[in-house]
């Protein structure tokens, strides 16, 4: 067990330690395969729902999908819609007349003993994706990585190899699941541009609602072709999740500048090879000698896809703002956001999807956005605070959310984002502090989630304020507030912490004691109260 | 005079011809395009050429017969029984088989640059599709339960020799790497 550890601990730190050499330039390019969020699968319409397998494997089987004898496939057009979206996404080229190819290989796991695919003439081509320094965090200010082509292609079934029964058990499930495969020109020279495509092609694919982009799951599967200084291609496959291309390409970088400074070059790379990813280690799979002779032929029994000028110009009139132009909106005027909370309204990953779309939450946020300015300028009660709608809705409104597992969709059916501008407006104005709004806040969901989403139109926030006596207290009495401040001062219990407070040697100490302050009063009076308070009774002239 | 139409596949591509040959040893010539379905329908009514021409049997003893090992992987690739089956007389077949692909292969066509959408036994005419017209079609795809579109409609394993808890079987000698 100590010497798996140790062997495995030497591993990483050979990793980590890695760094691309000048003299031995890295040249990439990547083959995406995407699942499409159809309903159906491609060449018929039985459901399209791969994941569903472990519960009852090959029940979602058409005859064609189990290749039965005299079956033929027939085109789903929803997989034809989304690869125009994504295709306009990534300002391709459209082939106005695609058409499917077999590709001819014998496996378990695919009954027809061919996919279907598009190799002569595939769906879309000579695209681009630009990455940005600020936005993708990449070394250089910008890079565009060039996109050969789109193709739409069928998944294959999945395998479930039982090595000590000597058998593999077939799902089909999977087959015939329509995907999209990606790839682009050998444009990466640099790990991080690697990780930022991967990154971005994936949130680019959840935003457009054409596949949930998992990585983990497989729904989306990167393949990576590598070369170093001229030297053949090395394709590397069967890399589960971001960490594993990175190590993958990592070890293999190191593999081969290896062999180059050994003087081994010539004869070990100069042909190419595909190599597996085993976890720790690239492994040869296959070579030029064993390259397989797919026998593409065009598939008789498909007709192309023939598309209108029309169509495209249409898919591209109706196509949302790309994630980039939305992160550009939100961080210039009036929002001004960080980059950081632009991007919580614009990037998707796996853990929200459960409680909350990105689209849902920057609709909800521009909508109280609007609400919340058009109300202080309406009522005219000062300057508009461009901040607060963001800070609520993505530090306060999120954390409750997900604390709550409350469903940003059931909520805002009671705390619309009108219900939240009133709240705003209450914040702004001062009638309760930022404790008490938190209090509130929360409160305000865990309501909704007791009565089960139905307090729609209910929501009465006055009451609440009232209820539970959360206003700020405007009119203080001056002989209170000392008397508290006092008690204060005498719990401390420290001398020689309010000697220096008060001399100003530990001028920084005095926010401790407006904190306890806030903390007693339940922030109902202002922290700057209790700082005026606090200068007089110690005499603090700073 | 003998005429017949065969798909060719040409390194790259893939079309429809028209083999026009005299004799079985003479060289066959690549005829013009169908363009209309009765041209089709006209030439299929018709028995223009005969299967004997084309496999000439004094010809397959020039060109070795498959061996009786690959006839017999052939039978078990394509699930027949090779039990109580004649391997030399399926050897004999597939040698046949074999002579027509490769004669077929060896028909020069005049035209290089063949786009392999013309892979077709006619030209295509098909009518582009516009934006509505997508999305009028998506709308009116129906599963059919006649081909076992709707879940849980059949038992997609019922026929299956082997299976096991809902999952098809496939038994050791498979490779363990697609790729």
């Amino acid at each position: 067990m100590l010497r798996v550890k140790r062997r495995y601990g030497a591993a990483t730190s050979y990793l980590s330690k890695f760094t691309l050499l000048p003299q031995y330039k890295l040249k990439c390019g990547l083959e995406i395969h995407t699942q499409l969020n159809t309903a159906n699968k491609l060449f018929s319409l039985s459901t399209n729902d791969p994941f569903h397998s472990s519960k009852s494997p090959n029940s979602l089987t058409s005859h064609f999908d189990i290749a039965l004898p005299g079956t033929q496939p027939k085109l789903n057009y929803e997989a034809v819609l989304l690869g125009l979206k994504l295709s306009v996404a990534l300002n391709c080229k459209i082939n106005l007349n695609s058409h499917f190819d077999r590709k001819h290989y014998f496996y378990g796991d695919q009954p027809l003993g061919y996919q279907i695919t598009q190799h002569f003439s595939p769906f879309a081509s000579d695209g681009q994706m630009p990455l940005w320094q600020d936005i993708d965090d990449i070394d250089t200010k910008s890079k565009n990585i060039n996109i050969i082509q789109l193709q739409i292609e069928q998944d294959t079934g999945k395998s479930l190899y039982k090595d000590v029964d000597k058998i593999t058990l077939i799902d089909l499930n999977r087959s015939n699941v329509p995907l999209i495969e990606m790839v682009t020109e050998p444009d990466f020279s640099d790990l991080k541009e690697i990780r930022a495509f991967i990154k971005k092609y994936q949130n680019l694919v959840r935003h457009l609602d054409i596949s949930t982009g998992d990585l983990e799951t497989g729904a989306m599967r990167v393949d990576v072709n590598m070369s170093i200084n001229e030297f053949a291609r090395v394709e590397l496959k069967n890399l589960p999740n971001t960490s594993a291309i990175m190590n993958a390409i990592k070890y293999e970088y190191q593999r081969q500048v290896k062999i180059i400074k050994d003087g081994g070059g010539m004869e070990h790379l100069s042909s190419a090879e595909t190599r597996g990813w085993n976890g720790s280690s690239t492994v040869k799979l296959r070579s030029k000698e064993t390259t397989i002779d797919y026998r593409y032929m065009p598939d008789p029994e498909l007709p192309s896809i023939s598309l209108s000028p029309d169509a495209i110009e249409s898919i591209a009139k109706r196509l949302p703002p790309i994630p980039d132009e939305i992160l550009n909106k939100l961080t210039h005027e009036p929002y001004n956001l960080s980059l950081k909370d632009a991007k919580i309204l614009t990037i998707s990953s796996n853990s929200q999807v459960e409680l909350y779309t990105h689209e849902e939450l920057r609709n909800y946020y521009f909508d109280t956005f609007h609400s919340y300015n058009n109300a202080v300028l309406k009522e005219k009660i000062g300057k508009v605070k461009p901040k607060l709608p963001i800070n609520w809705i993505v530090h306060e409104l999120l954390g409750d959310l997900n604390k709550l597992k409350i469903p940003l969709l059931e909520a805002k059916k009671v705390l619309t984002p009108q219900k939240l501008k009133d709240f705003l407006i209450l914040i702004h104005k001062g009638d309760i502090s930022s404790a008490s709004g938190k209090l509130l806040l929360f409160h305000i969901l865990e309501m909704i989630k007791k009565e089960n989403f139905s307090s729609e139109g209910q929501l009465n926030l006055e009451k609440l304020i009232s209820q539970y006596d959360l206003a700020t207290i405007k009119a203080i009495d001056s002989n209170d507030l000392q008397k508290l401040c006092q008690d204060i001062i005498t719990q401390v219990n420290d001398d020689r912490l309010i000697s220096d407070i008060a001399s100003g040697k530990r001028r920084n100490s005095l926010k401790f004691l407006i904190g306890q302050g806030m903390r007693y009063s339940q922030g109902r009076i202002k922290a700057q109260e209790f700082d005026k308070m606090f200068k007089k009774i110690l005499n603090i002239t700073y | 005079m003998f005429t017949s139409r065969y798909i060719c596949n040409r390194s790259k591509y893939i079309r429809f011809i028209r083999v026009v040959c005299r004799r079985y040893s003479l060289k066959p010539v690549v005829g013009k395009k169908f363009t209309t379905i009765d041209q089709v329908k006209e030439y299929m009514s018709k028995e223009t050429w005969s299967v004997a021409e084309y496999l000439d049997s004094s010809a397959i003893e020039k060109d070795a017969l498959p061996s009786r090992e690959t006839a017999l992987r052939v039978l078990k690739l394509s699930g027949l029984p090779s039990e109580g089956s004649d391997i030399d007389v399926i050897r004999g077949k597939l040698g046949k088989q074999l002579l027509l692909i490769n004669k077929l292969h060896s028909i020069p066509l005049e035209d290089k640059n063949i786009d392999a959408k013309d892979a077709r036994i006619m030209p295509r005419h098909g009518v582009p599709l516009t934006y509505e017209k997508l999305v009028a079609t998506i709308e009116s795809q129906k599963k059919n339960p006649e081909t076992g579109e709707l879940d849980d409609s059949w038992d997609s394993t019922g026929l299956a020799k082997l299976k096991k808890d809902g999952y098809l079987v496939v038994r050791g000698g498979l490779i363990t790497n697609r790729d």
